[in-house]
């Protein structure tokens, strides 16, 4: 086995998985993953030179899986980042509000109808994001990435991650109260009771 | 004299470290993220330890990233996917141990 060979088993393989979690929630396909970590693995591999040892070899892997996500998907980015492009505010704006909080707090004012929703219907409405904010959503909050290595997966600066992310997380937060309402977790709007 | 001017009622002075509950809310989820700097960092919490009007949005967005991050899966690659992996490094010429 040559020593190239050995770092990449060492560094790169181990992170077959997370690869895998990614390419999953990005594609929505099981073939489609697996083609996915496929093409991220022999891509890395053949660029392995390009590797910084030292630096988070996740964080590279899932640069070059974005990557080849999407170049397989042209014709949306090219959608998607007009879509980004034309509204992208202020991050502590959007912290500063949270108008899913503002319509909930009434009927249950510290979020416990959260507890009550189970792991796949939070994947569910995870996976039903727009790309980019879901990209932004998966890399911080299943893979714990920081806002610096996110903005590197993204080839975004970190202000645009902060707004996909927050932006992001609301939409999750609305797709999960209105799944809670509907499961009787949390009761209607007041004047919604009989829709 | 701080103590003295609260004594006699009057206002006591702002310390330069208590922020506003806008403040607060502004930088919270960088909070949650651990994303501020340590002396921002130290404020926030400082402020959301005391605050009572900023107590439920915090339990609401902890609550919602307990679900999330509650959601994750360690959910290994399918052993037909790592395979396929392997089979293509071979191809390239890696050999593995």
């Amino acid at each position: 086995m040559t020593e190239s060979s050995a770092d990449f088993e060492a560094e790169a393989l181990p992170h077959l998985d997370a690869v895998y979690s990614f390419a999953l929630r990005l594609s929505n396909s099981e073939e489609a993953a697996a083609d996915l970590v496929q093409d991220t693995f022999l891509r890395a591999y053949r660029s392995w030179d390009q590797y910084t040892p030292g630096t988070r070899c996740k964080s590279w892997l899932f640069t070059i899986c974005r990557n080849v996500f999407l170049r397989s998907r042209e014709r949306d980015r090219r959608r998607d980042e007009i879509l980004a492009e034309s509204a992208e505010p202020d991050p502590r704006a959007l912290s500063r509000e949270n108008p899913v909080f503002m319509e909930t707090r009434e009927r249950d004012p510290e979020g416990s109808f959260f507890r009550s929703i189970v792991d796949d219907r939070v994947l569910q409405a995870l996976d039903e994001l727009p790309k980019e904010f879901r990209m932004a959503v998966v890399l911080s909050d299943l893979e714990d990435l920081s806002y610096e290595e996110v903005a590197q997966v993204l080839d975004v600066p970190i202000g645009t991650v902060k707004s996909r992310l927050f932006r992001g997380r609301q939409l999750l937060q609305k797709a999960l109260v209105d799944y809670a309402v509907q499961e009787g977790y949390l009761p209607a709007p007041p004047g919604d009771e009989e829709s | 004299m701080d103590w003295l001017r609260r004594l006699l009622g009057g206002r006591r002075a702002r310390s330069p470290q208590e922020i506003t509950c806008m403040e607060a809310a502004e930088r919270l989820l960088e909070f949650l993220d651990g994303e501020l700097e340590e002396v921002s960092h130290e404020e926030v919490e400082a402020h959301l330890d005391v605050c009572q009007k900023c107590f439920p949005r915090l339990q609401f967005e902890k609550a919602f990233r307990e679900v999330v991050r509650g959601a994750r899966r360690g959910r290994p690659a399918p052993s037909h996917v790592r395979d396929r992996v392997l089979e293509v490094l071979g191809e390239e010429g890696h050999s593995s141990s």
